[in-house]
């Protein structure tokens, strides 16, 4: 689980256009549209992303844990050897493997962020 | 404004018996924590021109409250570190929260305008050194006369981090894997100094010759100076500038080299390294806590649901951090 997900997001918007501040005209009116834009945007590169990258974290994680599950119950298990201890940053494709994952979310996120590109770069992408 | 003036003048009378009349003012900003409003007064018939700050909505984390906050930013004022001078504690009262009043500065206080306005090239020249000087300053300071300040260690603010980030339940294995590294990187426990806790671009009162005024005290503490040098270096205050970590205006070795040079003081880049892994995790989960507030009703601002998505840009500083890239 990640919050604020998908339905967050939606939610938010609706709420945000059923507001008097949707259609009002001063500063901080203007400031609240244009973030709602922004989330709008963010939920449409969401739902276009696809399952492509889900589907690649699942398998890369299930070949790093050893063991089969959806990614969600795969992300609990590897914070769980996180925190114990078992697995940390000297492993690579545990590396890789987290990098690729923020990258796609980023990607969804915020795609002009300052060190995506430098972040891509360093996967060969 | 009305209740306020009259609290504010009654105030004025009682603690700095000189008469003040509220001529004009203007209120800049609503931030998360603080209202902050300029005034143009007359006290005892002269011109000047004032800030006040009340306490508004929460404070991430250990917060001041407004009396010990200008407790602090006084003695720093005294002691020589750029800083407004602090001129009335407001108390609460059914009227208005607590506040305090401030001297105004001019100058420019928003990040993205320091690392990008032409004319302030010349102020971007002198801003490292002058930062890092602010900073020695502050670390000098007499913790005997702070002693009202929290103790915040290394292992106290872990601890805390920790125990909020579980708090909120999200699967956030990059997190854990920050925290991991946190624990197994703590810097020894050095004796404990004045900390600002919060000096960054976006902090500053900024005018054509460099830094004008440090402001927002709220989480001074008591703790490892190298904390304050790893913030100001933190990804999220370099508004873009991501080639001068030091807020977008400066690099880390002339950061360093003139603290050196004005605390006489060793700058431990392991522990520095160490503050800005942490700074750079608290702002994740101040992003986490931003979400919440949203999601639980508590501030009905889109704008908090916004920045309860930026934790996938922390995963990736984080990630850049923990393999050793600037």
């Amino acid at each position: 689980m990640r919050r604020p997900d998908l339905p967050d997001l939606e939610r938010g918007i609706h709420g945000f256009q059923s507001s008097s501040a949707a259609t009002a005209d001063d500063a901080a009116a203007r400031y609240e549209q244009r973030i709602a834009r922004n989330l709008e945007e963010i939920v449409r590169r969401e739902q276009q992303s696809g399952s492509a990258w889900r589907e690649s974290a699942q398998a890369r994680l299930a070949a790093l844990l050893g063991r089969e599950g959806s990614l969600d119950e795969l992300e609990v298990e590897l914070c769980r050897r996180l925190a114990d201890g078992a697995i940390d940053e000297s492993s690579p494709p545990l590396m890789l493997h987290l990098r690729e994952l923020a990258i796609a979310r980023v990607e969804i996120d915020s795609p002009r962020y300052w060190s995506l590109q430098a972040a891509k770069a360093r996967v060969g992408r | 404004m009305q209740p306020l003036a009259e609290s504010l003048t009654r105030q004025w009378a009682a603690q700095r018996g000189e008469r003040l009349e509220i001529v004009e003012s203007a209120r800049l900003s609503a931030g998360a924590s603080a209202e902050t409003t300029v005034l143009d007064v007359r006290i005892d018939g002269g011109d000047a021109r004032i800030v006040l700050q009340l306490l508004a909505g929460r404070q991430f984390g250990a917060a001041l409250g407004r009396r010990d906050q200008a407790r602090i930013q006084a003695l720093a004022q005294r002691h020589g570190v750029p800083t407004p001078e602090v001129l009335l504690h407001l108390p609460a009262s059914p009227a208005h929260p607590e506040g305090f009043v401030s001297r105004f500065h001019a100058g420019e206080t928003l990040g993205s305008r320091i690392v990008k306005a032409p004319a302030l090239a010349g102020a971007r020249a002198a801003l490292t050194m002058q930062c890092a000087q602010a900073l020695a300053a502050i670390h000098v300071l007499p913790v005997t006369q702070a002693t009202y300040l929290p103790l915040r260690r290394a292992d106290s603010q872990l601890e805390e981090l920790t125990r909020i980030h579980h708090g909120y339940g999200d699967t956030l294995p990059v997190f854990e894997l920050a925290l991991s590294w946190l624990r197994r990187h703590r810097p020894a426990p050095e004796d404990p100094c004045v900390v600002h806790g919060d000096f960054r671009n976006g902090n500053l009162i900024v005018d054509e010759t460099g830094l004008v005024a440090v402001l927002d005290w709220e989480l001074a503490h008591l703790g490892d100076p190298m904390e304050d040098l790893g913030w100001i270096c933190q990804r999220a205050w370099r508004f873009g500038e991501g080639a001068l970590p030091v807020g977008g205006f400066g690099t880390r070795e002339a950061l360093f080299a003139e603290y050196e040079h004005a605390s006489g003081r060793r700058v431990d880049r392991d522990a520095v390294r160490f503050w800005e892994v942490l700074g750079t995790l608290k702002w994740g989960v101040i992003c986490q806590w931003f979400g919440r507030q949203y999601l639980e009703g508590e501030v009905p601002r889109i704008e908090r649901l916004a920045i309860g998505r930026r934790t996938s840009e922390v995963e990736l500083d984080l990630l850049d951090l923990i393999e050793g890239h600037d």
